[in-house]
């Protein structure tokens, strides 16, 4: 599904931020996207939204090479990639519902077509009495249900989340977390950039790792297995 | 009537700027040039028409005492030929009516040695120079004024006048422009984080600018709406002034239905310019960022 294949990235004519990198994500997979903080990770997943095309290499996005794709056709791409930013970015002068019907409210569609699936979404991230409320009413965590909740709207392909967990408490972070994996089991393909090791250490019998290195290099680890008790 | 609005730029931005202030006065100022154009066109172009018809015959005060007689022939001349369709010679009242303006109530207007006018008013397709030409031939001295000078002058003004306008007209509609094109531009620097999102979400430039056209043409609206108010005072004004007792020079001033209408175009184009300019200014800030 996601190809990349010597893929660098660099900033007008900064250094390069990631350097000849590849890795392959399966439709339906989970992976964590480690490594310290500088080396890379919001950089990579700025490139898998398509918020910064690549300098060289080559990348495959559902079956499209991103480097033939002419400007028009970015946005159809972008469509089938639900975003978690670390910042959250809610539009503040939206509120809740509305903040969480953007993803289909850009396609055109008319409101009274997507209201009671949203409610229900929200219902189910458990915003569903926090409607009409605005951003800088909710607290942390509520915020960032709010995101993940605009993610997954839509019923994106790759599902991206950046620290998702990094500004709420654990306990909280784990439901996060948890809406997370139930997405990726109902069949999207789920990246979390993360320096928890904690919840790393939690879920990768399960999620495979990206981890990012010196230099912008990168590695491709798989799932580990659970040691069998003997 | 429902003025229209982005559902995702905040709305209470709409109301919130002095851009509905600065169409509005926009507006005015366009309505009115063209309003003050259209009478000057109007005036000088009745002005022109008439004298069109209008010819003058001057008999010399130095015909003496047989001046009389020479009139009376002129006048015969005058009404036989084909190309009159009537002369009247003006009295002595009308003359002193004629010089009051320079030499005031004074007697001594009667005791000058004044010209007799005739008055000849033309057919429409009558043939001016072969009867300048019998005139100048049977009585010497007879001139014929057929106002050549002054319907010139009329024409001159007429163009200037429309010249004028225009030029005011597009003047007011450029700094409109550019008043938009800022506006949308501070618009755009404010709310780029939101523009920066919607792009990251996947949304077209042409949704992303859709919505500024919305915002704007809100804006627009608004901006008419409070124009229109003094526009329609401005013309109710002039119809009063024009339809009750009106003084000599406005009552040449006279505007139909059209122009009216007419005078009604930078309010209904200032909402579509406001529209598009919003549209088009986003539309090519937005290509810079794939």
């Amino acid at each position: 599904m996601i190809r990349v294949k010597n893929v660098s990235l660099q900033y007008a004519d900064g250094p390069e931020v990631l350097s000849n990198i590849s890795f392959t994500l399966a439709a339906g997979s989970f992976h964590f996207l480690t490594g310290r903080c500088g080396a890379g990770k919001s950089s990579l997943l700025r490139m898998l939204y398509l918020g910064h095309r690549p300098s060289r290499g080559h990348m495959e996005m559902f079956g499209r090479d991103i480097f033939q794709l002419e400007a028009f056709e970015l946005p159809e791409i972008r469509r089938r990639v639900g975003v978690v930013f670390q910042d959250f970015r809610l539009v503040s002068h939206l509120n809740v519902f509305e903040n969480v019907a953007l993803p289909l409210a850009i396609e055109g569609r008319p409101e009274q077509d997507y209201t009671r699936n949203v409610e229900e979404l929200l219902d189910w991230v458990g915003l569903g009495d926090k409607l009409h409320q605005y951003p800088e009413l909710l607290s942390g965590g509520e915020q960032q249900q709010v995101a993940i909740a605009r993610a997954v709207v839509a019923s994106p392909q790759l599902l991206l989340a950046d620290e998702p967990t990094g500004s709420v408490d654990a306990e909280i972070g784990e439901r996060l977390l948890g809406l997370l994996i139930e997405l990726n089991r109902q069949g999207a393909t789920l990246l979390i950039a993360t320096h928890d090791t904690g919840l790393l250490e939690r879920h990768r019998h399960h999620a495979g790792e990206l981890q990012l290195e010196e230099g912008g290099r990168l590695r491709q680890l798989p799932p580990v297995r659970a040691k069998t008790s003997e | 009537m429902i003025i229209p609005h982005s559902r995702i730029l905040p709305r209470a931005m709409l109301g919130s700027n002095l851009l509905p202030l600065v169409i509005a006065v926009n507006v005015y100022l366009a309505s009115l040039a063209i309003l003050g154009g259209l009478a000057l066109v109007s005036a000088t172009g009745q002005w022109s028409a008439e004298l069109d018809q209008l010819v003058t015959v001057q008999v010399p005060p130095e015909a003496g005492v047989g001046r009389e007689a020479v009139v009376k022939s002129v006048l015969g001349v005058l009404r036989d030929h084909p190309a009159v369709a009537q002369a009247r010679p003006l009295d002595a009242a009308e003359m002193e009516a004629l010089l009051r303006p320079w030499l005031g109530q004074s007697a001594v207007i009667r005791e000058l040695p004044l010209p007799q006018l005739i008055d000849v008013a033309m057919r429409p397709e009558g043939d001016l120079d072969s009867l300048r030409k019998r005139l100048e031939a049977e009585f010497p001295g007879v001139e014929i004024d057929d106002h050549r000078l002054w319907r010139d002058q009329m024409q001159d003004i007429s163009l200037a006048a429309r010249l004028i306008c225009w030029s005011l007209v597009s003047m007011i509609s450029l700094a409109a422009v550019a008043v938009i094109i800022f506006a949308t531009r501070a618009t755009l620097e404010s709310q780029n984080e939101l523009v920066a999102l919607l792009h990251l979400i996947g949304a077209k430039n042409s949704f992303v600018a859709g919505e500024f056209q919305k915002h704007f043409l809100g804006i627009g609206i608004i901006g008419v709406l409070i124009g229109l108010v003094p526009v329609g005072l401005t013309i109710a004004s002039v119809l009063y002034l024009t339809g009750n007792d009106p003084a000599p020079w406005m009552g040449r001033l006279s505007l139909g239905l059209f122009d009216y209408l007419l005078a009604l175009t930078p309010p209904l184009t200032a909402a579509l310019i406001t529209m598009l300019t919003a549209r088009f200014t986003v539309l090519r800030a937005l290509a810079d960022l794939d």
